[in-house]
């Protein structure tokens, strides 16, 4: 039958059981706290003692059981051993936030770096990039002109030929024909 | 150091008042962008910032922002902020140096903006403001005034209020594309603009309580808004050196050209940072509402502080033609001077002068020197000063008159030589003498030479009763009063009761006080009164200057804590113009040059007042 009541007061109930029977340490984690990209750094260290299981039992918080794949050891040992991992999780949350602040950083030192080794692209290079690519998810349709949204001319194109009645001047200065909405909506506003 | 890049002119609103109403279809090509940020670079920019129409819609936005990190620089918009609403597009951009928004707001609720730049706008931009805030950025909200929203400016400082760490700007509509297009449609009378806005920046603040936003103004002459000088606010306050449209080869400064000082301006103490106002608007309203300022001091000098030693250069080629280029530069406010093969450039940020007074100062009068003392403020400019003249090398360039110039030391001691002729009139006085503004007796050694011989008879007026009890001491052969030369002019009444009130005298001379005077015309007035027909007046005085400094030098400059004396920097023009007058005879003129020191001199004769009563009875 496994013992599942922590053997030391040194380590928190709440976060800390050890199986003895089993000869595994489990560990729980609050993700809050500590980063998934932490909690991999720290079990990379630990694969070549222990194998590493980890999951995440609810929302919020992760659990890693530790089993060392050596026979069986003591309860001290395995107390150490969460201790030891309890460690190198905070060193590596605390690397990441480092990297974190400084990324940019290391990113503008490592791109200057890159884009000095290869020189300036050429204009035909730039002229044939596509940047289609890299254009924004718009679903609210904002990054189009105001004459594409509202079907309007721009001032360089000549009115149709098909123009009918309208007058020239309303149909090539669109800002002519706003002034009094402009002006009456201000004044609503008071 | 921001260089501002216009990226093409289309934008998803469409203002009344927009500047680029007429090329709204024109987009820069992604190529020109590129090798203008890459130029941005070359020219020693710390940000580029992108404009338009509006940047954020072109899709290689987040392309732009990536090189502009990768040559080392901060990326800036200036934008509606629409695109701004979408989280996904600040993050990125915040990851690739994104330190500054300059985004448009006119208006604290939706009817109000959106009527505005005819578009509905409002909730993306009041997004992309709470998207903004907090996050490190240098992030202003402009607000631009028409007759449309000058009434609704303090909705818009409550919506803001809670944003501590914006600054919250309120600009005049510039007369300019849809600005001059509807002009009487949209523009305001700038003296209610001022009203608004004083009466919205003081709520802000009362509202504020020291825990909100700061608030500035743009383009509003600064006359108009007393006691809120300080918060102007403009491109060169931004820290914008350069910018460059769409077609354009090469960045130019960024300058005040679209505005104007008008006559009424000349004197008004606040004239060197105040924006004036926007010629378009002067043409057709007139300069009726200025309120000039005067009767306060202004500087007499600024620095030009060392930015940098360039490389070595061939000595007989010109590096602004050769890689530097020419447009670039602020032909005022940039200065290179070339000694042999090295080369420094320099920069004045001064907003005690405008643009134009600037420029005369270093082209049309050739007053910059370098510093070459280790004192806080030059004292003795023979020795302390070196100037600098135009090279050789611009001898006939076709870029010379709008290049701004290469400039080399000229070893010799201009202000002593020119001083020489200011001494030669002063050993040749004889009789009553009087000094108006004797300070600390400068010209001691030919002075009391003269008064032990009973060739003069010196009377010296100061109106620092600190400094005539000093010169007394040193002195004890003048007679001197602390009082003011406006004070010669007393009323009638007081006259039993002022000793000098019945004195004439053969020689009055106003060296380097001129420019200290409060009310020169009074004074003068009262001076010519005092004058014997046939007595001469002499005027010395000195026009602004140029100081090329390094940087310790400029610190300590600028901390110092001498207090300002002048409250005009005539040239021998501006004061002959106000002292010109039936009763005196210009003798002599001596203007300053780039040839001479920066000291001008005016001689004038008494008329025998009986003599030109005969001449004008005969004519």
């Amino acid at each position: 039958m496994s013992d599942t009541t922590p053997e030391s007061t040194e380590l928190p109930a709440e976060l800390v059981a050890v199986d003895t029977n089993a000869a595994t340490v489990t560990l729980a984690v609050d993700a809050t706290i500590y980063p998934l990209q932490a909690l991999y750094g720290a079990s990379y260290i630990f694969i070549d003692r222990c194998f590493v299981f980890i999951d995440r039992p609810e929302e919020g918080r992760f659990r890693v059981v530790l089993s060392p794949k050596d026979a069986k050891p003591e309860p001290e040992a395995l107390r150490a051993l969460v201790g030891e991992f309890a460690n190198e999780l905070l060193s590596c949350a605390w690397r990441h936030q480092i990297t974190q602040d400084n990324r940019v950083a290391i990113e503008t030192v490592t791109m200057q770096a890159i884009a000095g080794a290869m020189g300036e692209p050429s204009l035909d290079d730039l002229a044939a990039f596509d940047f289609s690519d890299e254009a924004f998810d718009d679903p609210l349709g904002i990054a189009q002109s105001w004459e594409e949204k509202h079907g309007k001319k721009t001032p360089s194109e000549p009115p149709p030929a098909d123009a009918g009645d309208e007058p020239r001047a309303a149909a090539e200065q669109p800002a002519a024909e706003q002034p009094a909405a402009v002006s009456d909506g201000a004044g609503a506003a008071q | 150091m921001k260089a501002l890049i216009k990226v093409g002119y289309a934008c998803n609103e469409h203002c009344s008042f927009c500047h680029t109403l007429e090329v709204r279809h024109i987009d820069g090509p992604t190529a020109e962008i590129d090798a203008k940020i890459r130029r941005a670079a070359a020219l020693g920019h710390s940000m580029v910032v992108l404009s338009g129409g509006e940047p954020t819609i072109r899709p290689e936005l987040m392309h732009w922002a990536r090189l502009t990190a990768s040559l080392g620089l901060d990326f800036g918009l200036v934008t509606n902020g629409q695109m701004l609403a979408y989280p996904q597009i600040v993050e990125p951009l915040l990851a690739n140096r994104l330190r500054y928004v300059y985004l448009s707001l006119h208006g604290g609720t939706p009817k109000v903006h959106n009527l505005m730049v005819r578009s509905d706008a409002f909730d993306n931009a009041f997004a992309a403001v709470r998207n903004l805030a907090g996050r490190g950025l240098d992030f202003s909200v402009n607000c631009v005034i028409t007759r449309h929203n000058v009434e609704h400016l303090k909705g818009l400082v409550d919506l803001l209020l809670p944003y501590p760490d914006l600054m919250v700007k309120f600009s005049m509509v510039e007369p300019k594309g849809g600005g001059d297009k509807l002009f009487r449609h949209l523009m305001p009378r700038v003296e209610h603009v001022a009203r608004r806005v004083h009466e919205a920046i003081t709520y802000g603040l009362e509202r504020a309580a020291g825990r909100g936003p700061r608030f500035t103004h743009g383009a509003i002459p600064l006359c108009l808004l007393p006691g809120l000088e300080d918060l102007f606010d403009d491109l060169k306050t931004h820290q914008y050196r350069t910018m460059i449209e769409v077609g354009e080869r090469d960045f130019f400064p960024v300058d005040d050209r679209n505005k104007t000082h008008t006559e009424k301006c000349r004197g008004c103490a606040l004239q060197g940072p105040c924006p004036g106002l926007y010629r378009g608007y002067q043409e057709e309203y007139g300069d009726d509402e200025l309120r000039p300022v005067t009767g306060r001091p202004r500087s007499n000098s600024f620095n030009y502080r060392l930015e940098g030693r360039l490389a070595a250069t061939d000595a007989e080629r010109c590096p602004l033609l050769d890689g530097l280029g020419v447009t670039p530069w602020d032909r005022a406010r940039s200065l290179f001077v070339k000694n042999g093969a090295r080369l420094a450039r320099y920069r004045a940020e001064t907003r005690d002068f405008s643009d134009g007074e600037l420029e005369v100062i270093k082209h049309e009068r050739g007053q910059i020197y370098v510093d070459v003392s280790r004192k806080d403020a030059p004292d003795d400019f023979a020795r302390d000063l070196v100037q600098l003249r135009r090279s050789a090398l611009c001898d006939g360039c076709a870029e010379r008159n709008h290049c701004t110039g290469l400039f080399e030391p000229v070893f010799e001691d201009v202000f002593s030589r020119d001083d020489e002729r200011v001494r030669a009139l002063l050993r040749e006085l004889t009789g009553d003498v009087l000094d108006v503004g004797c300070g600390e007796g400068p010209y001691s050694d030919i002075l009391a030479p003269l008064a032990s011989a009973a060739r003069i008879r010196y009377t010296g007026i100061d109106p620092d009763a600190r400094r005539v009890a000093e010169l007394q001491r040193r002195w004890p052969w003048a007679e001197l009063h602390a009082r003011a030369a406006e004070s010669l002019a007393a009323p009638e009444r007081d006259r039993d009761r002022d000793p000098l009130a019945a004195r004439h005298f053969d020689h009055v001379v106003i060296l380097r006080s001129w420019n200290h005077l409060r009310d020169p015309a009074r004074a003068l007035a009262a001076i010519c009164e005092r004058l014997k027909p046939g007595g001469t007046l002499t005027i010395v005085d000195n026009v602004a200057f140029g100081l090329a400094r390094t940087r310790a030098q400029t610190r300590r400059g600028e901390s110092s804590a001498a207090e300002l004396e002048h409250y005009r920097n005539h040239d021998a023009g501006e004061a002959h113009a106000l002292a010109s007058r039936p009763a005196l005879t210009l003798l002599e003129r001596r203007d300053v040059t780039p040839q001479t020191s920066n000291q001008w001199l005016l001689r004038y004769a008494r008329v025998d007042d009986d003599a030109r009563e005969r001449v004008a009875a005969r004519g």
